[in-house]
């Protein structure tokens, strides 16, 4: 809401520079987002004069120019499209400066001797506008410096005001919340005569929604002038953001800007017949004065149209009628002043997407006795103005205000806020803000010391209880009065099955934290990505379900929920590689979503070139068929970080079965799964071409695991030697064998390792794959793998180490058809 | 050099030659002539047996130190030659002890700065005696409005401009993405009773996008219910909370009345913060009030009387406050980060500059509030 000084003073006086206002508005709660006060920069143009256009003629050597007469005598050249004899325009003599640092001096400009120039807002300083000049009011003093302007000069407020309080969407509101905190004076408002009824009015209102509109008023004006504003009106309403249109439509806009109180004025020679409240019909339209086409019918149940007998004229307290609208030429108006429930009027605004001025105040909760007095106050306004004269009121309806009375207890102030309770003090402080204040009943002061009975103004629907009245009484003694306290000692949950429960919150979030710092330590950089990702990105990876689309979603590319944290990292890998970035490593921890609910899930992604440093050239990968040129991170680079993140969180990783991957994004060739004890998998592999495209991202490896919902208690690093220390005997060297087998290339790694596993028991405390090897030698179709065995550190007489490793092989062999190939000594 | 006649010159003598000797060869010729088969000391040690018994003891014992000396002495001797050539032979040229290596890629991991200060929010509140709670992100609009006191039809709704999904949930109430953390409290009431204090950090959502405002950001909730517990506690906690999260007990905060249908009395709390740093800005730094600009770090307030029949308590017997603290904004000032898109912009050089360490400490540094 925006407001100029000069405003808020017709209802309001203290001698208060505009920042203390600010300052103050902030602490009554609307907070003070702009303050734009003209008058420093004004204050800087000393150089510079008011002068006034004595005549205008046009430059003989250009259409464009014309040659501008000061009433000092001084001839200027000049091309502003808005000068005009008898202006008021500030004036840069020769010798002047500009606020931009530009010396003015006298120029020949085409032929014609220009001595000095005329100023845009802009040259001076004070916006931004440079269409033409600015225009003084005709009251400033001619051939005065113009800095002398700062005293006349009328700073704007910005601020905003929180929805429970339709009252302050009005200048008189914040009037009197000011002098509520006893922070100026409140001014009486000016006493309206009474209407002359010259006549009935010759339209009558019928109302068939009066559950939507409870109170509905109006009165007819006849003889009407309608013409522009007077200049401080129009100022008023600029000030607000607002554009003047002439003084019929004005009015009606500056009630609502200045009592919070939105009226409606039509022209009543559109109008046919009646004027009828009602629902809306079907597939009727109407253009508003936001010259957009409505359909009322779209929030049916709750649209409450305006009509006459022919057509819908506009939506009742959201938004008029183009058709029945007023003009310069209007002579009679119909005038319009209702009360319209909010929530109904809430919902068909937002279903129709329409906000205005009327809406924001009425969805709020206008002052439901406002209605009648303020119509006859407008209508005292516009015969003021334009001349006319009115009718009687008609009416239909009656205020829905009923007054209620809310128990106060001072000791509640204490109570809910620390601030000491003094009752004569917030008793005198209510009755500021409009309340009235009585005894409560002597049953009630015997339970209470001190209560009293507080009865809210009709402007004030937020006030329904005590704690909202304590909220009154810490907003007029400010904020800065509270005292900060420490919390007592915490005392801990009483009963063990909460305690139990959070403290698994906690852990989880715990272990996760833990988790993010272990994958960081990889050498991946943590990114957080939004939610949602594109329809298409969600199917590709196997996502995309109707459930979990988005009605509203910002931007077209962010409707679905992401059943996978992959496509964030792989959008980050290709925003990445377009800005030349080399060696690429994301992850990510958090939610995913899919038909069974949310999940906490993490992955990791390698890609990029390699460095061009010259050890990593040193060292060329080439033995390992996986690492291509174009990308330094293979299939066990990434299963090497998805395990180790799996070990660090307790699980038995180098024991997990790896399963094909079976997923669209993961190129079959070079991908797997493992799987996980306690259900699902952890995916590993190459993103598959197509998915790899969609993202422009470079070849990449990526990981993905969702974290189980009930974890495992974090035993990391404990784990790979849980088995080992009841065994332990440090006196005792380890056992080292190695054993080849020669085998079909198809057979996975993981068959051999079980069935060694398998048969060495628990004599086995580490194994190590160390070569792979196939060769024409070994048979076609054959591979040769190469382990070396830790047998768990034991006295043992070499025939019982060797009787283990026959007991191994031949336990291989039947698994996995593998034999022996050869036995190193 | 003449050849000494007693036993311990010739021992000074030989131990001389070896300390001398130069060479492999040399070594071998004064071993041979000390300890040689035709040496003197292996000579001496022979004609012992020439001595009357109750002397040989004491020559024995002698002799032996002598030869153990020589011995100790040639070994050193020998492994000095030894590797002095070795020296020699390595031509310094050959390894450029002044190639560049690169740092280990390991360096190259960092932490969000939004997880940092999560974890450290956490530790803080755990240290003041606060449990976790967590709830789901898909909400339904009872938890996500209703039970907070915002009807349908509640302007405060079109203040959150709230993302929905096309499905309704399995009793046909739309469902949302949950616009903050509050309904968590609800949840959580569900199964505790006061006293309650207790944190819920979590993702939401709200259709809204500039440099403050992002459609998805974290919020930290935290509810307490305890006797006596007022706005003068909420503050007091408020002022604790920064200090430690930014290490300064002084940093500039401003409280002013605002609106939430969920709590009453509420308030909103600012921090102060200067354009050019964009971080949180300190009482007493002099800094002229036209530099300085307040952003929104939390909405705060006394848990409305609505909202606590909703967790079956009574207004009259209990009391409690609530608030829910912007994370991002709260990153923001601490790491003097102050377009917040970029935090979910994906782009490496913001996460290598603006990202830590993963060994930074998950809590905030060690800090005496006052």
């Amino acid at each position: 809401m925006k407001f100029s000084l000069s405003w808020l003073r017709a209802h309001w006086s203290a001698a208060r520079p505009p920042a203390d206002i600010g300052r103050q508005l902030t602490d009554l709660g609307f907070e003070l987002e702009a303050l734009d006060d003209p008058a420093p920069a004004y204050a800087a143009l000393k150089d510079l004069r008011i002068a006034e256009i004595a005549s205008i003629a046009p430059h003989p050597q250009a259409d464009t120019l014309s040659l501008a007469v000061l009433t000092s005598g001084e001839t200027i050249v000049c091309g502003a499209p808005n000068l005009a004899a008898g202006m008021k325009a500030v004036y840069a003599p020769p010798g002047a400066s500009l606020p931009n640092g530009i010396s003015i001096a006298r120029r020949t400009i085409r032929g014609q001797i220009s001595q000095g120039m005329l100023c845009s807002e802009k040259e001076l300083n004070l916006g931004d506008n440079d269409d033409g000049l600015l225009v003084l009011p005709p009251a400033s003093p001619a051939g005065e410096p113009a800095s002398s302007l700062a005293s006349r000069s009328d700073p704007v407020f910005t601020i905003a005001v929180t929805p429970n309080r339709p009252d302050c969407l009005g200048v008189r509101g914040l009037a009197r919340d000011l002098a509520a905190a006893g922070f100026g004076k409140l001014k009486p408002l000016t006493k309206i005569p009474p209407l002359a009824k010259k006549f009935a009015s010759p339209l009558k209102i019928k109302n068939d929604a009066p559950d939507l509109c409870p109170h509905f008023c109006g009165l007819h004006l006849r003889g009407v002038k309608n013409r522009p504003s007077p200049g401080w009106l129009q100022d008023r309403l600029k000030s607000a953001g607002l554009r003047p249109l002439h003084a019929l439509a004005d009015i009606t806009n500056y009630f609502a800007l200045d009592r919070a109180r939105p009226l409606h004025v039509y022209d009543a020679e559109k109008i046919s017949g009646a004027v009828i409240i009602r629902r809306a019909e079907k597939n009727e339209t109407f253009t508003g004065l936001d010259h957009k086409i409505h359909q009322p019918a779209i929030a049916a149940e709750t649209a409450c149209v305006i009509a006459d007998e022919k057509t819908a004229l506009g939506l009742g307290g959201i938004i008029g009628g183009e058709q029945s609208s007023c003009t310069l030429a209007t002579r009679a108006v119909f005038l319009e002043s209702a009360w319209f429930a909010p929530s109904p009027l809430a919902r068909t605004a937002r279903a129709l997407n329409i906000d205005s001025e009327a809406r924001r105040r009425f969805e709020r909760g206008v002052d439901p006795l406002s209605t009648l007095p303020l119509l006859k106050e407008a209508a005292h306004w516009i015969i003021t103005l334009c001349g006319g004269e009115a009718s009687a009121v008609i009416e239909a309806g009656q205020p829905a205000f009923r007054r209620q009375k809310i128990l106060f207890r001072p000791a509640s102030v204490p109570r809910l806020t620390g601030l000491p309770a003094k009752p004569a003090r917030i008793k005198s402080q209510l009755t500021a803000l409009g309340c009235a204040v009585s005894q409560a009943s002597s049953r009630e002061r015997a339970k209470a010391k001190n209560a009293f009975s507080v009865t809210p103004p009709s402007w004030r629907p937020d006030l329904t209880g005590e704690a909202d009245l304590v909220e009154e009484v810490m907003r007029l003694e400010g904020c800065s009065a509270l005292t900060p306290l420490p919390l007592p000692p915490a005392r801990p949950l009483q009963n063990q099955a909460q305690n139990r429960a959070q403290n698994r919150t906690q852990n989880q979030m715990q272990t996760l934290s833990q988790l993010r710092r272990f994958v960081a330590g990889l050498g991946f950089a943590e990114v957080i990505n939004w939610s949602f990702i594109s329809a298409e990105e969600a199917a590709l990876f196997g996502g995309g379900h109707e459930r979990l689309k988005l009605r509203n979603p910002i931007a077209a590319p962010l409707s679905d929920m992401r059943p996978s944290l992959l496509p964030g990292l792989l959008r980050a890998a290709g925003y990445n590689a377009a800005y030349g970035r080399r060696d690429l490593r994301f992850f990510e921890i958090g939610p995913v979503f899919d038909e069974q609910g949310e999940h906490t899930a993490c992955a990791g992604l390698r890609a990029g070139l390699p460095s061009r440093h010259w050890r990593a050239r040193e060292k060329k990968p080439e033995k390992n068929p996986e690492k291509t040129p174009e990308n330094i991170h293979g299939l066990f680079d990434i299963k090497s970080d998805l395990v180790s993140a799996l070990a660090f969180l307790g699980l038995p990783a180098g024991r997990l079965q790896a399963a094909p991957a079976q997923c669209r994004w993961l190129d079959a060739s070079a991908s797997a799964k493992l799987v996980l004890p306690q259900g699902g998998a952890a995916f590993f592999g190459r993103i598959a071409g197509e998915a790899a495209a969609l993202f422009s991202s470079p070849p990449a490896w990526v990981f993905e695991f969702r974290y189980p919902a009930y974890p495992l208690a974090l035993k990391a690093y404990a784990a790979p030697y849980a088995d080992l220390q009841p065994a332990l005997q440090p006196a005792l060297q380890p056992v080292r064998r190695d054993l080849a087998f020669v085998l079909d290339e198809a057979i996975p790694a993981q068959n051999v390792i079980a069935a060694i596993r398998q048969s060495g028991g628990r004599e086995i405390v580490n194994l190590t794959l160390f070569d792979i090897f196939t060769a024409a030698s070994l048979g076609s179709g054959k591979k040769s793998l190469a382990f070396e065995i830790t047998l768990r550190p034991a006295p043992r007489t070499d025939e019982e180490i060797e009787k283990l490793m026959q007991k191994i092989a031949a336990f291989v062999a039947g698994k996995t058809g593998g034999r022996l190939r050869d036995r190193p000594a | 050099m003449p050849v000494p006649s007693s036993f311990a010159a010739r021992r000074g003598h030989t131990l001389a030659l070896l300390a001398q000797a130069r060479s492999a060869e040399t070594l071998e010729q004064v071993r041979i002539a000390a300890l040689g088969r035709k040496g003197w000391l292996t000579a001496a040690l022979r004609d012992i047996s020439q001595l009357p018994p109750p002397e040989r003891r004491a020559a024995g014992q002698k002799l032996n130190q002598i030869k153990a000396s020589i011995q100790h002495a040639l070994a050193s001797a020998q492994r000095r030659v030894k590797t002095a050539g070795e020296t020699f032979a390595v031509k310094p040229s050959a390894a450029d002890a002044s190639l560049p290596v690169e740092t280990s890629p390991l360096l190259a991991g960092r932490i969000h700065p939004l997880s940092q200060v999560l974890d450290e929010t956490l530790a803080i509140f755990a240290s003041l005696g606060f449990q976790t709670a967590a709830g789901p992100e898909i909400e339904s609009e009872d938890y996500n409005f209703t039970a907070l006191n915002i009807p349908a039809g509640h302007p405060a709704r079109e203040m959150h401009d709230t993302f929905y999904l096309t499905a309704a949930s399995a009793d046909g109430e739309p469902l949302l993405l949950r616009t903050h953390t509050s309904p968590v409290q609800i949840r959580a009431m569900e199964t505790l009773t006061p006293p309650v204090r207790l944190i819920a950090p979590g993702r939401v959502y709200r259709c809204d996008s500039d440099r403050t405002h992002t459609p998805m950001f974290h919020q930290i909730e935290a509810l307490v219910i305890e006797e006596d517990i007022h706005m003068g506690h909420l503050l007091g906690l408020m002022k604790t909370f920064l200090a430690r999260c930014f290490g300064e007990s002084e940093i500039m905060l401003r409280v002013r009345p605002s609106y939430f249908p969920f709590t009453e009395p509420s308030v909103e709390i600012d921090v102060a913060f200067t354009p050019d740093g964009h971080r949180a800005a300190i009482e007493g730094e002099g800094i002229g009030e036209d530099e300085i600009r307040w952003l929104e770090i939390a909405g705060a307030g006394m848990v409305h009387r609505n909202v606590l029949r909703r967790m079956r308590l009574d207004y009259d017997r209990h009391q409690g406050f609530a608030f829910g603290l912007g994370l991002d904004r709260l990153a923001a000032l601490k790491y003097g980060l102050p377009d917040l898109r970029a935090f979910f912009a994906g782009d490496l050089g913001w996460i290598q500059s603006a990202g830590l360490s993963p060994f930074a400490s998950p809590a905030p540094a060690i800090f005496d509030a006052g």
